[in-house]
């Protein structure tokens, strides 16, 4: 079966007019941007599902890791296709090589016990929290919308919002514009590169313009069905697609400053595998498609930060059906070439028994929207007061942190 | 180290890219610097070489396929099954050959006209009755006559059993005729309708309805020999069938005189004016452009009227006639063009073709299976609509994806290298800046350059 992956649209109908707009929604894989007036670029990628941060950053180095994770432990750093030793403590999945790179170049931040203050087993009031800013407000616009706010959007305020903007973009003042469906080709670029090639020529790129709105109609259903049946559990593999579009959108001169990345997938109860398998790939996939980000983006990418963050994290012992469930903290990162890096930030809690959370998962050692903070006061240079009392009010007990960024 | 975009091309430069494209299946890598600064001698040279290829002389001729077919015919129903699906393989078999045939070949011009020739009188395996025999009567009718006068073409065309069979004149009775008398409708008027409307003079050159019927009584009696072994699976006239009395066509009186009445018809039509004018148009719009100047068709007309109806004439008045060699590409390459010019890029010979069918197939072009007598059509929009043109650069994508340009070659100087002057700068540079071979290839075979001619 054919990857239906997605594809660039026109780059007008992503800028023009529009401060939040979503780009690509497909595999569950999509990207949106926001312009903002600056040089500074800021890219948040969301892990839908609850990502088992255990599997991705193993912490070899803790005396309980290999007997509470059982058949899910990998086998110890320095051996051979063992976990890659980050630190002497913290180690990095194999199938997430390409991570290691921004490590030993010091551009990235690992939280290993990170959440919000939601409490509880939900993904939807979960993700709602990390994407409005708290699990207790009731708040229905997202905080990177806020951000964006503040930094002064680049264009005109529109009004409608489209479901398709993920909330954390979401909010008065920022207009959306619909989003072009997927299409069945293996390399969405390369249709980019094919209509900038018709330019000139009047018959062709009519022809390919109109060829791909009919087709739209086509793969949308397609799409739909491949959703239903539940394929492509493992999202990520399409991560690196949307990554190097958001990329190049980012890195051009007049494109956007703002971009979220969201890759579903993670949500892990059956057979996730240790070294290989389905949660293997998409790490894989999360690694490469970093990885591709920041080749996108260039020289650009000495002016960026990257968040990575998830709803939550799983239980730190397997189930029955060789997965995990809900648990509580998870691993976060910061990455970029504007960050300080080759750190591990947080408190460790600890696996053994009496240290885990109620939910049998990791309990907290550090807030995430200390991150989101770092990055919009540190990096995107947004007022602190502006900070705390418009777009993340009531995180007092999460501060920013200085050091983080260059 | 990638070549630069050269700052100006010499005028023979360009000539010889329009005679690898415009007149061929596209350049080789080698092949503009082999064509040289005389473009229009490469071209004429192809002239005197034989049409007919070796790879295709050891093919069974249409006579000994038809006995096959009447030999499964008379031993029943199953046996005629069976002979239908083998009779089908090979009829496919036979097209790829011929396919292979066009990819490889040192004359592509040879190749164009055939394919020109070709559908210009379509025998389409859409009717199965003639399935096996499309590519024979290529071999027998088209190939040996494309340097000929056209009116050994034209009869060898319309007595060759694949479209006597094809236009249903096998059955055609002469009302008044011994075998047709007191029958039921026992015309047909087919093959005369197509002659007069599309082989020869052209729609709305000046002729009647009666002029079709007479034709059509003038054809009665050329049919296929069934029972009588010397003329079994060939031509044969039949005077029995054949409607007597001399006909009134284009206001001239022809007498009674058997088959000689179907051949002094065609010897007219063949060296008739309005004729000459029909065929140039559409040369010129196979080749040239879809809405051809003036001076271009009669260029071809020139070359056609020298020695009274020439189709080498045609081939010579096309390559002299000044309007051919606009560098503007007019053309859109039909799904056999675009297919066989990626190939040739890629310096790819094949010897059973079937690859080349499929993807000619695919991309909405089935060989020898012109869905109406007129044959496909010439017009470029009828390969550029927006589904096909996705096809087109989703195939182009998926070939990139499974090939590399010959000899570690980068993707920027094969696109030099086979498409000259025709390659613009700014193509050229985004092959430069694509993020992979596999994407610069793509790009190339996308591009308006490679899919125009």
């Amino acid at each position: 079966m054919t990857a239906h992956t997605p594809y660039i649209p026109n780059r007008r109908t992503v800028l023009a007019g529009a401060a939040a707009a979503t780009v690509i929604a497909a595999q569950g894989v999509k990207f949106s941007v926001a312009a903002t007036p600056g040089n500074k670029r800021l890219v948040v990628v969301l892990l839908r599902g609850g990502l088992d941060g255990l599997a991705l950053f193993p912490p070899f180095g803790d005396s309980d890791y290999s007997k509470m994770r059982a058949g899910l432990a990998l086998p110890r750093a320095n051996t051979d296709g063992g976990v890659l030793d980050l630190d002497g403590s913290f180690g990095l999945h194999p199938a997430a090589e390409d991570l290691l790179a921004f490590w030993s170049a010091g551009e990235l931040v690992i939280a290993p016990a990170a959440v919000t203050d939601y409490r509880g087993g939900s993904h939807f009031a979960a993700q709602d929290a990390l994407e409005t800013g708290s699990a207790g407000g009731g708040s229905k616009t997202g905080w990177l919308n806020r951000a964006v706010g503040a930094l002064g959007s680049a264009t005109g305020k529109g009004v409608t919002v489209s479901d398709d903007v993920p909330l954390i973009l979401r909010g008065p003042g920022n207009a959306s514009a619909a989003t072009p469906p997927p299409r069945p080709y293996r390399n969405p670029g390369f249709f980019r590169q094919v209509q900038l090639l018709y330019g000139d020529d009047t018959l062709f790129s009519s022809m390919i313009v109109q060829g791909e709105r009919d087709r739209q109609r086509t793969t949308d259903t397609v799409t739909a069905e491949d959703v239903q049946s539940g394929r492509g559990a493992d999202r990520a593999q399409f991560l690196p697609i949307a990554a190097a579009m958001a990329g190049k959108l980012l890195a051009s001169d007049d494109g956007p400053r703002v971009a979220v990345l969201e890759a579903d997938g993670w949500d892990t109860h059956w057979d996730q595998g240790a070294m290989d398998g389905r949660l293997a790939r998409s790490f894989s996939g999360l690694a490469s498609g970093l990885s591709v980000l920041a080749s996108a983006l260039g020289p650009a990418w000495k002016e960026t930060v990257v968040v990575v963050a998830s709803e939550f994290g799983r239980t730190v012992k397997p189930n029955a059906h060789g997965g995990t469930d809900h648990g509580f903290a998870t691993s976060a990162m910061m990455l970029g070439g504007a960050v300080a890096g080759g750190k591990i930030v947080g408190q460790w809690p600890g696996l053994s028994d009496g240290k885990l959370d109620k939910t049998g998962g990791i309990a907290s050692g550090f807030d995430t929207r200390s991150l989101f903070k770092t990055a919009l006061f540190h990096h995107m240079g947004i007022n602190g007061n502006t900070v705390a009392t418009t777009v993340l009010p009531g995180t007092a007990s999460a501060p920013g942190i200085p050091g983080l960024i260059r | 180290m990638v070549r630069e975009f050269p700052e100006a091309f010499e005028d023979h430069e360009v000539g010889a890219a329009i005679a690898a494209t415009r007149f061929g299946y596209g350049a080789r890598p080698q092949e503009l610097l082999q064509i040289g600064n005389q473009p229009r001698e490469w071209l004429l040279s192809q002239m005197i070489s034989d049409p007919l290829p070796e790879a295709l002389k050891s093919l069974p001729d249409s006579k000994d396929l038809l006995s096959d077919m009447l030999a499964a015919r008379q031993k029943g129903r199953s046996s005629m099954r069976v002979y239908r699906q083998e009779a089908r393989k090979r009829a496919l078999n036979e097209a790829a050959t011929h396919l292979a045939v066009s990819l490889n070949s040192p004359t592509p011009f040879i190749e164009r006209l055939v394919r020109f020739w070709t559908n210009h009188f379509t025998v389409s395996m859409v009717k199965p009755a003639v399935m096996p025999l499309v590519a024979a009567f290529e071999r027998e009718a088209i190939r040996p006559n494309i340097f000929n006068s056209f009116y050994t073409m034209l009869h060898a065309v319309v007595s060759h059993p694949a479209m006597l069979i094809y236009l249903d004149n096998v059955n055609s009775l002469g009302p008044n005729s011994v075998a047709g008398r007191g029958r039921k409708n026992p015309l047909n008027d087919r093959l005369a309708r197509q002659l007069l409307e599309h082989f020869t003079l052209g729609e709305g050159s000046g002729y009647t309805q009666l002029d079709v019927r007479a034709l059509a009584h003038m054809l009665t009696g050329w049919t296929v020999g069934v029972n009588n072994p010397a003329t079994r699976g060939e031509f044969a006239f039949r005077d029995s069938w054949h409607e007597g009395n001399f006909k009134e066509f284009l206001r001239r009186t022809f007498p009674s005189a058997g088959v000689l009445e179907g051949e002094a018809a065609l010897d007219h039509l063949a060296r008739s004016a309005a004729t000459g004018k029909n065929l140039s148009h559409k040369m010129a719009q196979a080749f040239v452009v879809d809405e051809p100047d003036p001076g271009l068709a009669s260029g071809i007309f020139a070359g056609f009227v020298v020695g009274g109806g020439r189709a080498d004439g045609m081939a010579r008045g096309l390559v002299e006639a000044p309007e051919s060699w606009v560098s503007e590409q007019r053309k859109v390459k039909s799904p056999t063009d675009l297919v066989l010019s990626v190939l040739r890029s890629l310096d790819v010979r094949s010897r059973s073709g079937r690859r080349i069918l499929n993807a000619i197939r695919m991309l909405g072009q089935p060989p020898y299976q012109a869905p109406t007598p007129d044959g496909w059509p010439y017009s470029s929009l009828s390969w550029i609509t927006p589904e096909l043109l996705l096809e087109r650069v989703e195939w182009c994508a998926e070939i990139a994806g499974i090939t590399r340009p010959p000899d570690g070659k980068s993707v920027p100087d094969l696109a030099l290298d086979v498409l000259g002057p025709l390659l613009k700068p700014a193509t050229h540079r985004r092959l430069r800046v694509a993020r992979d071979e596999v994407e610069a290839l793509a790009l190339l075979y996308a591009s308006p350059e490679f899919q125009r001619r």
